[in-house]
């Protein structure tokens, strides 16, 4: 940049800002094409939405509390499906609002379904909310599945956005779905706690084996059921059960020695948490035809995580199984942090 | 204990029967920061330099090539940009002070005045011969009410380095302090510096100094002063606005039309839209005024609370919310035009009593603008303080006659009044002197 460029930029800092500009808003959108659908996920600041939609602020405290939202919801979703708008071909998509919720950090997290006669070959948004919302509001939009600097930058007057379609429809390659899966397990702390509690007490390989055999039977099938759409639970209800579950084992191990039929309980505890490795799955929005080689090679993923994390747990016990401390107390407190752990992620699963 | 195991299968395949296929809602946003896609954003000011996000300095650049663009486009937005290249460049340096800089001026023009005085603070005790640093704590401190240490702090600026923006910082605050001379002499040397390079700027600081010729009642001077400014920038909003100002003055609302559509077009500012809406309405047509009212009261909402309070109070069609995006403007800064919307909005309230309080603060500082001594002046009449009402509004129409149509009419209303009601009360108290009905100075 040439010395002078650099003045003209200066001079900008250098003017007092007494008339100064107006607050800003920013909006941040994530869409995920799968197949023939577009979903949208939409995060606004309550305040701007209060501002722009006056007579949902009912108390007119220039917020919107979660009885306001939900009363302003049909009027709000009426206002979306005109202005944020998805074509596909030319043709603009039916969509449907399928959430709106009050989140934390002032905000409210929208979500949007669009359904498109066809997998479409060439897509694009039409972000027009910009009228309704503060002078100078951007709205970030990202789509799924391509790399987070991928970011498009919109606003009043660039308020159209091309997302990649057909042949170039991001999913990113196997290896690196292969590579999301041990990704998920080994920052999943829930799965590796339940893990440690499953194998705490074995001493023998072979019951070790058929239990790790079990659970991951258990997950691989239910897992295989949520990313295919086929079962989808409620994760009010599977994420609570799943903190049970580490309690439960944390428990049992106090009283069982024997792990010849623990397997039977690692079964459909498997199934418990495959449901939740599921949610993950279907983040990631893959076109149908593209369905099943990213299931397998996430759930290779998963299962490869796990391997990694159980040859470095298991010779871990046997060596601490040495000291006769261990002997004595280890299990018995190791078991109950895992009760403590499990109870707590209950509580604030169901209070949170 | 071994029937467990069944139970919990049962319990999951139950779950498997009975579940409905909930919306997904997994999707959650990317978590990934939107810093660097607004920071290298492909509508970037700096054309074609490419932006290297490991360079602190280079993100600088464009970061104060964001804020000029802001400027330049009047879309507060780019200051977004700006914020977020600042903020990559802090990430890589977190004491590198021009970066700081930017992030100042980001949060001052996205109005959290607090964040910016903390970090002005921060910088100039760091940097203590820093100018730039100063200015910026110098319009902290007076966006939050410090008035005193502003100037102080401008001073400071101007000893150090004085530069257009030091010269035309000062000559505002001595304004605002009431000596009108005092800003000319101050803003005749900003004059002295522009820069054909940047004649945003340089337009921004004529349109200042046409301001203060403006608020002086001088008409001629204020309109060349606004040509002048478009001269530097054709089309520069601020200065079509002046232009249309005094037109509307000289009673020309055609040409006041003109002008302010096409400064709207550029900039949709509240005040720009109330003028227009005034205008057609001195041009008698009142269905087009009413629209350019409810597009000032639209562009308002659209996050100018301050400007949509004024404008609510000042047209009396809403003095309710008026107070209360008063109210909740205070909570981000204090100034005296502040406090003189929250007088007028109490005043139509008729709440009189906090009104007068609020116009003293208003007042406090002697600033010369004839709409803070109108307020003033009508307050006390309804509080029947004839005597210091009337000259309060005597020194607004004698300070700028037209500085406001429907107002400056309102004044002299009142002026004839109020007379009429003192010469009554004289009459009834038995007082045979018939007094002069003008009051010196009234309607000039």
């Amino acid at each position: 940049m040439t010395r002078w460029l650099r003045l003209f930029f200066l001079s900008a800092l250098l003017l007092p800002t007494l008339v100064g500009a107006h607050s800003v808003g920013l909006s941040r959108g994530e869409y995920a094409l799968a197949g023939a659908q577009v979903q949208a996920t939409l995060a606004f600041a309550r305040d701007e939405l209060a501002a722009a939609f006056p007579t949902s602020d009912q108390d007119r405290d220039g917020d919107l509390s979660e009885q306001e939202l939900a009363a302003a919801q049909p009027d709000l979703s009426a206002v979306l499906l005109q202005t944020v708008v998805i074509e596909a071909d030319g043709s603009a998509c039916p969509g449907s609002v399928i959430s709106l919720a009050a989140v934390e950090g002032n905000g409210v997290e929208i979500g949007m379904r669009f359904e498109c006669a066809e997998p479409p070959q060439s897509l694009q948004l039409r972000f027009e909310l910009f009228g309704q919302l503060s002078f100078g509001h951007r709205h970030l939009a990202h789509q799924a599945g391509t790399p987070a600097d991928a970011t498009a930058v919109l606003f009043e007057t660039e308020a159209r956005w091309q997302l990649a379609s057909g042949e170039h429809a991001p999913v990113g390659d196997n290896a690196s779905i292969f590579g999301l899966g041990i990704t998920h397990i080994l920052t999943g702390y829930d799965h590796l706690v339940f893990l440690l509690g499953l194998v705490l007490v074995g001493r023998r390989l072979t019951p070790l084996l058929v239990l790790v055999t079990a659970f991951t039977a258990g997950h691989m099938i239910s897992f295989g059921l949520a990313a295919l759409d086929m079962v989808v639970p409620d994760p009010g209800i599977i994420e609570p059960l799943i903190a049970l579950s580490i309690a439960y084992v944390g428990v049992e191990n106090w009283l069982v020695r024997d792990l010849s039929h623990r397997w039977m309980l690692a079964f459909p505890f498997g199934l418990l948490h495959g449901f939740g490795f599921g949610g993950a799955m279907r983040e990631l929005a893959v076109p149908a035809d593209q369905l099943l080689p990213s299931l397998l090679s996430f759930n290779l993923g998963v299962e490869a995580g796990q391997i990694a994390v159980l040859a470095v747990m298991l010779p871990a016990l046997w060596c601490l199984r040495r000291f006769a401390v261990f002997e004595q107390y280890g299990t018995q407190v190791l078991s109950g942090l895992i009760v403590v752990a499990g109870v707590g992620w209950f509580v604030e699963r169901v209070v949170g | 204990m071994k029937t467990l195991p069944l139970l919990v299968t049962a319990i999951v395949f139950g779950l498997m029967g009975c579940s409905e296929k909930v919306a997904d809602q997994s999707a959650s946003l990317s978590t990934a920061s939107p810093r660097s896609a607004l920071c290298t954003s492909s509508k970037s000011p700096a054309g074609s330099m490419a932006v290297d996000l490991g360079n602190a300095e280079n993100l600088i650049e464009q970061g104060r090539a964001w804020i000029k663009h802001a400027r330049l486009q009047s879309d507060p937005g780019f200051y977004l940009n700006a914020g977020a290249c600042a903020d990559l460049a802090l990430a890589l340096d977190p004491a590198n002070a021009h970066a700081l800089e930017v992030r100042g001026h980001v949060l001052m023009n996205l109005h959290d005045f607090a964040g910016a005085h903390a970090l002005a603070t921060t910088l100039v005790a760091r940097e203590p011969t820093r100018a730039s640093a100063h200015g910026l704590l110098a319009d902290a401190e007076l966006e939050l009410g410090d008035y005193d240490r502003a100037l102080a702090t401008t001073q400071r600026q101007l000893s150090l380095h004085p530069d257009m923006g030091a010269h035309a910082r000062a000559s505002y605050l001595r304004w605002l302090a009431g000596d009108q001379a005092g800003a000319r002499r101050l803003i005749t040397a900003a004059l002295v510096d522009r820069d054909p390079q940047d004649p945003e700027a340089a337009a921004w600081t004529v349109v200042e100094a046409g301001n203060l010729y403006w608020h002086a009642g001088d008409l001629v001077a204020a309109d060349a002063i606004y040509q002048e400014a478009l001269r530097w920038l054709p089309g520069y909003p601020s200065a079509l606005f002046g232009r249309a100002r005094v037109a509307l003055a000289q009673g020309e609302p055609q040409r006041a039309i003109a002008a302010l559509e096409k400064s709207l077009q550029q900039k949709p500012l509240v005040e720009t839209a109330w003028l227009l809406g005034d205008a057609q309405a001195a041009a008698g047509d009142a269905e087009s005024a009413a629209a350019s009212y409810l597009s000032a009261e639209k562009i308002g909402r659209r996050g100018d609370r301050m400007m949509l309070a004024s404008f609510l109070a000042a047209k009396d069609r809403n003095a309710d919310e008026a107070l209360r995006l008063a109210d909740a403007e205070s909570r981000t800064r204090s100034n005296v035009y502040l406090d003189d919307i929250r007088a007028w909005a109490l005043y139509r309230l008729g709440r009189y009593r906090e009104a007068l309080d609020a116009s003293e603060r208003a007042l406090r500082l002697g600033t010369p603008d004839a709409r803070l001594l109108f307020h003033n002046g009508a307050i006390r009449l309804a509080l029947d303080d004839t005597v210091a009402g009337t000259r309060k509004l005597e020194q607004a129409l004698a300070l700028n006659p037209h500085f406001d149509a429907a107002a400056a009419a309102q004044a002299r209303a009142m002026l004839v009044q109020a007379d009429k009601n003192s010469t009554e009360q004289s009459l009834s108290a038995g007082d045979v002197e018939i007094p002069d009905p003008a009051f010196p100075g009234a309607g000039s």
